[in-house]
């Protein structure tokens, strides 16, 4: 195992190099320069000269290219192109452990309520308890969290008046690289609202796709012969098709945790929260393309990271699963 | 029977661990001995390093709350740098930190002195002189303190704002090494042109010589005079603005492009900065040593720290408003009728203009808009008032200049400008006169009822400018039915570059939508800068050599440029005329509506509603008995 999770992690460098080489050319591919414009105006081109010559946008290409992972391999991501006294790594530093924090409890709060609405719709196959739960998580999966959170921010925040607003609870000078919050009420009543906005619409669709799972899998022959075999029904479900059906939904949570933990933009742009979603849209629209790379990149790490833990987590929920 | 239970829990708890990578218990802060964890950003050698100081210090008997104002930017400021500022966030805190030369009045425009009292120019308006007061201070925020400090100098004296400091500031906006993007607006100083685009080596003897050749010198420790490219009367407007504000120069030399952070950062005006929270908050508090406190204590507030925020989404900035966590915030789009309605907050709601214009423009050399006929008969029918009135609904007014009325030399509103474009009850044709002209215009220009002309009008994607495009093809389509307009969006920078004048001809559209904003507010800035064929942006591409309105764009070029060193009366005349020219004759824009701004105030904050890039906060006043009763505090 110890060799399959070291192989795994050597071949992580080829694909971030492949992630990043596509990223560099695709930003430079789109149409406009980051300085091309200050606001609605276009820049005489001796201004953006000046301005392409401070960031060394004026060199050839494939120089700008190796000087990049260059400078990566020193862990610096370069600076920001809109920030102008902010590098990328500032930048991560700053947004992205709030993020995490938002993302992980959302994620765990879709399980939550996810896992147990589709267990159950399942187990009730056809009766009005499978209707409901399905409806509601259609409802789940059809709100979408630019009306849901609006919503609740109207509702818990001004109308009720029982929680924040807006922004994150957590002071960020608090946490500089840490990703553990404080553990105070503060924070705890800033995050409830985003919490919902983005779990709600986590645990409509793991909540589909358990129930989905579930029902294939209490048709297998194995649970006709456990149930043959006179094994109470809660210990079928519980000890052998649970287990099983996991595994799809244990497959999509991998890709959902490093998309979730690396920011919802549209949830963050609601709360007015601090995070890295943001930047990875915004930094397209600007056309900075040190912030593109460095978010693009951190992405595919989580990304490659996550689909590593999925795997090794078959193991363990298959048996008939083996790494060599 | 328990093993699966286990198994489940289990997997939590496996998620819990790639989540949680460690367990950590926060606690309550004491207030009996005030602990400070103090960041302190130090660079060494370029890589910043943070240092957490533990500040410890005896609790002092408290003073009362400073006065605070909650307000929100709505975005991150790019920079805080008067150099590199262009949007209206960074040039609005910049306006509450640093003296500029002139300051501009609220309601007229006008220059009023700041850091000069008085200033004077030559016969030919090229060569200006500003005397500076003598009592403005530089000052920083002292974190372990939490007080502001006078900055000193090497001899421990108080440095202050001098002569040589707008010199520097002015050349560092100049100096190509910088890359100020705004750097073409001071190119009327004479030589920072020269020094902005050369090619040199910033180490050679020609650099320097170029950076010394730039027109700006200091006469005297507090007299600073500046030697211009061409005659401009307008200079003192120029000198209001941040690009031409003294600078800081041994800190800039010391922290670089960090130099506007907190901890660092020096400043001159009402306000210093205090914390900067990237993307979340910004904290501003008063600077003491400002001499406006006590020399305008008529005019002045009780603000003594700014808490600002940065949400970008305007539904959420209303709801904390309505939270009472905003003192003073903007209406978004659709709670404008109930605000208007509300028996509260209508009387908390304000609608002011700003100087800002919205229009489309013609492609002059794409057909079918390479006819003026078309152009203007495709103006004409624009009905600006049901626009404003029925689409937008934010109190905006109907357009007929491109100069915005805020502006010195706008002509906005005469009817002897475009009068078609005017409704009825501001003097001008109204809708329907104005649509029976448009008729035969087509009629002449071979488009008997719109047939055979095929309009692409196009936009960036935006959800607000689509609301108006389709009202207009709606508009167009009703007046002359036959006609074909098709809309196309596209992203922002994809539009701009699409739209630029050096883009190829067959990309463009024939109808592009864009705003304009004063840099300064004077008719220069919008007629010249803008459209002038020979110096401004252009995207119309207006030509001399168009075989319909050639001469009238030849003239237009000459009337903008006579216009910079005429007398203030000839220069009304010759807007006026550049105006007629742009907006009718040659017909290169149409303009749809000048900008207002709905705001919202509590009653308790009692502010200015100027320009928003100058928001002049020091001004402001905070009633703290109506707050803490109306917050039941």
């Amino acid at each position: 195992m110890l060799k399959y999770i070291i192989r795994r992690l050597l071949w992580a460098i080829p694909v971030l190099f492949a992630v990043g080489t596509v990223t560099f050319f695709l930003a430079r591919a789109l149409p406009g320069g980051p300085f091309d414009f200050a606001g609605d105006r276009s820049l005489p081109e001796s201004v953006v000269r000046n301005l392409e010559r401070k960031y060394n946008l004026d060199w050839p290409l494939w120089k700008q290219f190796l000087a990049y992972w260059w400078d990566l391999l020193r862990g610096d991501l370069g600076p920001s192109f809109r920030s102008r006294s902010l590098t990328v790594n500032d930048i991560i530093k700053q947004t992205f452990p709030v993020s995490f924090q938002l993302g992980v409890l959302s994620l765990l709060l879709g399980l939550a309520i996810g896992l147990p609405a589709g267990i159950i719709a399942a187990l009730n196959h056809n009766t009005w308890l499978d209707y409901t739960s399905s409806f509601i998580a259609i409802l789940g999966v059809s709100i979408p969290n630019i009306v849901l959170g609006p919503f609740l921010i109207w509702l818990f925040g001004v109308k009720l008046g029982w929680l924040p607003v807006a922004r994150w609870g957590a002071d960020y000078t608090e946490f500089y690289l840490g990703f553990i919050p404080p553990m105070t009420t503060k924070f705890w009543q800033h995050a409830v609202l985003p919490t919902i906005t983005l779990g709600t619409a986590l645990s409509a669709s793991i909540a589909r796709l358990t129930r989905a799972s579930l029902l294939q899998v209490i048709r297998e022959d194995y649970i006709r012969t456990a149930r043959a075999k006179g094994l109470r029904e809660r210990s079928i479900i519980l000890g052998h098709a649970l287990k099983n059906a996991l595994i799809p939904v244990v497959t999509i949570l991998g890709p959902l945790f490093a998309a979730v933990v690396t920011g919802s933009f549209i949830t963050e742009q609601i709360f007015g929260i601090n995070g890295l979603g943001r930047h990875f849209v915004q930094s397209v629209t600007n056309r900075d393309y040190p912030v593109i790379m460095g978010t693009a990149l951190l992405y595919a790490v989580l990304l490659i990271i996550a689909n590593l833990v999925v795997d090794v987590l078959y193991a363990w929920l298959d048996p008939r699963i083996r790494y060599e | 029977m328990k093993k699966p239970v286990l198994s489940i829990a289990l997997m939590v708890l496996a998620l819990l661990l790639v989540a949680c990578p460690g367990q950590q218990q926060a606690t309550e802060v004491q207030r009996v001995v005030e602990t400070q964890i103090v960041e302190v950003t130090r660079i060494v050698e370029g890589t910043p390093v943070v240092e957490q100081i533990v500040v410890t210090a005896t609790p002092e008997p408290k003073g009362p709350e400073p006065v605070t104002l909650n307000i929100n930017w709505g975005t991150e400021p790019p920079t805080l740098d008067p150099a590199l500022a262009t949007d209206t966030t960074s040039v609005g805190l910049i306006e509450e930190m640093f003296l500029g030369l002139t300051d501009l009045d609220d309601e007229t425009m006008e220059p009023i002195p700041e850091l000069a009292t008085e200033w004077s120019s030559n016969e030919d308006n090229t060569v200006w002189t500003f005397k500076m007061r003598d009592d403005a201070v530089w000052v920083k925020y002292n974190p372990a303190t939490g007080e502001v400090e006078q900055v000193l100098d090497d001899n421990e004296n108080p440095r202050i704002v001098t002569a040589e400091d707008v010199v520097y500031g002015v050349k560092r906006t100049c100096d190509p090494t910088t890359g100020s993007d705004y750097s073409y607006v001071l190119y009327i100083v004479k030589g920072c042109k020269d020094l902005n685009t050369t090619e040199a080596d910033p180490e050679s003897e020609e650099f320097q010589a170029l950076y010394d050749a730039v027109g700006v010198r200091a006469v005297d420790e507090f007299t600073v005079e500046f030697t211009l490219e061409y005659g401009a009367g307008f200079f003192p407007q120029i000198a209001s603005m941040w690009i031409a504000r003294p600078q800081p120069k041994w800190i800039i030399d010391q922290k670089g492009d960090r130099w506007i952070e907190a901890g660092f950062i020096v400043t001159n005006g009402p306000y210093t900065l205090s914390e900067w929270v990237h993307g979340d908050n910004i904290v501003l508090v008063k600077n003491p040593y400002w001499y406006g406190w006590e020399e305008l204590a008529d005019q002045a507030g009780n603000i003594e720290r700014i808490f600002g925020l940065m949400i970008e989404e305007v539904s959420t900035e209303f709801a904390l408003y309505e939270a009472n966590e905003l003192d003073t915030a903007g209406v978004p789009l659709e709670q404008m009728e109930r605000v208007q309605t509300d028996p509260v907050l209508s009387k908390e709601y304000v609608n002011q203009p700003i100087n800002c214009t919205y229009y489309y423009g013609f492609i002059t050399q794409k057909p079918p808009t390479d006819d003026v006929r078309v152009r203007r008969a495709l103006s004409m029918a624009i009905d600006r008032k049901t626009l404003v009135e029925e689409v937008l609904k934010g109190g905006q007014i109907p357009a007929n200049t491109f100069t915005n009325p805020l502006n010195f030399g706008s002509p906005a509103g005469d009817p002897e400008v475009a009068p078609w474009a005017l409704p009825e009850d501001m003097n001008g044709w109204g809708y329907e006169r104005a649509v029976e002209e448009g008729r035969k215009l087509l009629e002449e220009a071979g488009y008997p009822n719109g047939a055979g002309l095929d309009i692409l009008l196009m936009h960036n994607v935006s959800e607000s400018h689509a609301r108006i495009a389709e009202a207009i093809q709606a508009m167009w389509k009703s007046a002359y039915p036959e006609m074909n307009v098709t809309i196309e969006t596209q992203e922002w920078r994809v539009y701009l570059k699409t739209i630029d004048i050096d883009s190829p001809l067959e990309d463009k559209p024939n109808v592009y939508r864009l705003g304009w904003c004063a840099d300064y507010p004077h008719a220069n800035n919008w007629v010249h800068e803008v459209f002038s064929p020979s110096e401004g942006a252009n995207e119309p591409m207006l030509s001399a050599d168009d075989p319909q309105v050639g001469d009238l764009v030849a003239e237009f070029d000459q009337t903008t440029k006579q216009a910079q060193t005429a007398s203030p009366e000839e220069q009304v005349e010759l807007y006026k005329r550049a105006e007629q020219l742009l907006v009718d004759e040659i017909a290169a824009i149409a303009p749809i509506y000048y900008y207002t701004r709905n705001g919202l105030a509590k009653p308790w904050l009692n502010r200015v509603w100027g320009d928003p890039g100058r928001l002049h906060i020091w001004r402001w006043s905070i009633d703290v008995e109506a707050r803490n009763a109306a917050l039941g505090q």
